[in-house]
């Protein structure tokens, strides 16, 4: 009976440390893997990051982007996001390059008040309008 | 006792079970000391507990850390995360590098990556105010200087040189205040003249050679 008791004792360590030592050697922490994806697409679907999300949109699963120009020496980027899943809408959005990376600057929206676009560049702002992409909000 | 009820205790099996699991705790042993040496560890900080947290890499996926504070292990590179709290959204970017633990602390607001005047620190708008201008004019001060420069990080005013213009106090003639001061690193001196409670003209010119570099006024209704 004693030996029994033994034997389980050590089979209950064992188990316990073949389940708690990846984590104890690892700091708890969440091991995170990314893959490769197309251009811009970490930096989109980023943008959709929210509490109510328990994964975010995945270009070419959730949405694609149609119509990207780039202006001003590649400094800005706008494009069209079409809504593939019911996760996504269509909107547009518009991106700028810090220090070599894109990160989103306006949007993703539906359509975007004239008010938060009259500070991008000239030619930015002209293809938003071209793309009936704002509005003249009211006062 | 029935002898039956012992069969489920320490049979063969046993010493079996425990030279599996020895086998599987020494492969994680050796699995997470090697995932341990090429990875590094990650930790993001928010100031909401709601905020959810998302990491990516350029030309790579997305995924979603945590919310409010994540602790992630990750391979080498350079890393943006992104916090997202009631619309609210800041980016920030970490290097991660092997063996090493890295935290980013992300601040609740951030300026827009839109060039706007909120984006610009104006110090010593109080003392033209002070000297006169309604808060609407100041507002339309901070626009014109944003026009001139739109780039700039900081304007400064320098208190001591803010002046009433001459006037003659029943003549009909705009108000006038002078200053002068700093934007980034750069020395101006500048002219405000208005007629009314809203609009400005602001005129800026270079101290040394007294040449207007920028001479531009708001037009919006007085109504």
């Amino acid at each position: 009976m004693r030996s029994t008791v033994i034997r389980l004792s050590i089979l209950a360590i064992l188990l316990g440390a073949a389940l708690f030592v990846k984590p104890i050697l690892l700091g708890n922490a969440k091991v995170v893997t990314l893959q490769s994806a197309p251009p811009l697409s970490a930096t989109i679907s980023q943008a959709f990051t929210s509490s109510g999300y328990t994964t975010l949109p995945v270009m070419g699963k959730d949405y694609r982007l149609q119509n990207t120009r780039y202006f001003e020496n590649g400094e800005w980027v706008v494009t069209v996001i079409r809504g593939i899943s019911d996760k996504v809408s269509d909107g547009y959005v518009i991106l700028k390059q810090v220090d070599g990376v894109y990160l989103v600057a306006l949007g993703p929206g539906s359509i975007l008040p004239s008010t938060s676009t009259d500070n991008l560049p000239t030619d930015v702002s002209q293809y938003l309008n071209h793309l009936g992409a704002t509005y003249e909000p009211e006062d | 006792m029935n002898p039956k009820t012992n069969v489920i205790t320490a049979g063969p099996l046993t010493p079996i079970v425990a030279v599996v699991l020895l086998g599987l705790t020494a492969f994680l042993v050796v699995t997470s000391l090697q995932l341990r040496s090429r990875t590094g560890t990650l930790t993001i900080i928010t100031p909401a507990t709601t905020t959810a947290i998302s990491i990516s890499q350029i030309d790579k996926t997305v995924a979603l850390a945590g919310t409010g504070t994540a602790n992630i292990r990750l391979v080498p590179g350079k890393y943006q995360i992104t916090a997202s709290n009631d619309g609210t959204r800041v980016t920030g970017q970490a290097t991660v590098s092997s063996g090493k633990h890295t935290t980013l602390k992300l601040p609740a607001h951030q300026k827009s990556l839109i060039p706007s005047p909120d984006n610009i620190n104006f110090t010593g708008m109080e003392t033209v105010i002070a000297n006169g201008i309604t808060t609407d004019q100041a507002a339309s001060t901070r626009w014109l200087f944003f026009k001139y420069w739109q780039n700039a990080q900081n304007i400064r005013i320098s208190p001591s040189t803010v002046a009433p213009g001459p006037r003659h106090p029943d003549s009909n003639d705009p108000f006038i205040l002078t200053f002068s001061g700093l934007i980034d690193d750069t020395p101006y001196n500048a002219k405000l003249t208005y007629t009314d409670l809203v609009n400005v003209e602001l005129t800026l010119t270079n101290p040394q050679t007294g040449v207007v570099l920028f001479d531009q006024a708001t037009t919006k209704s007085t109504d």
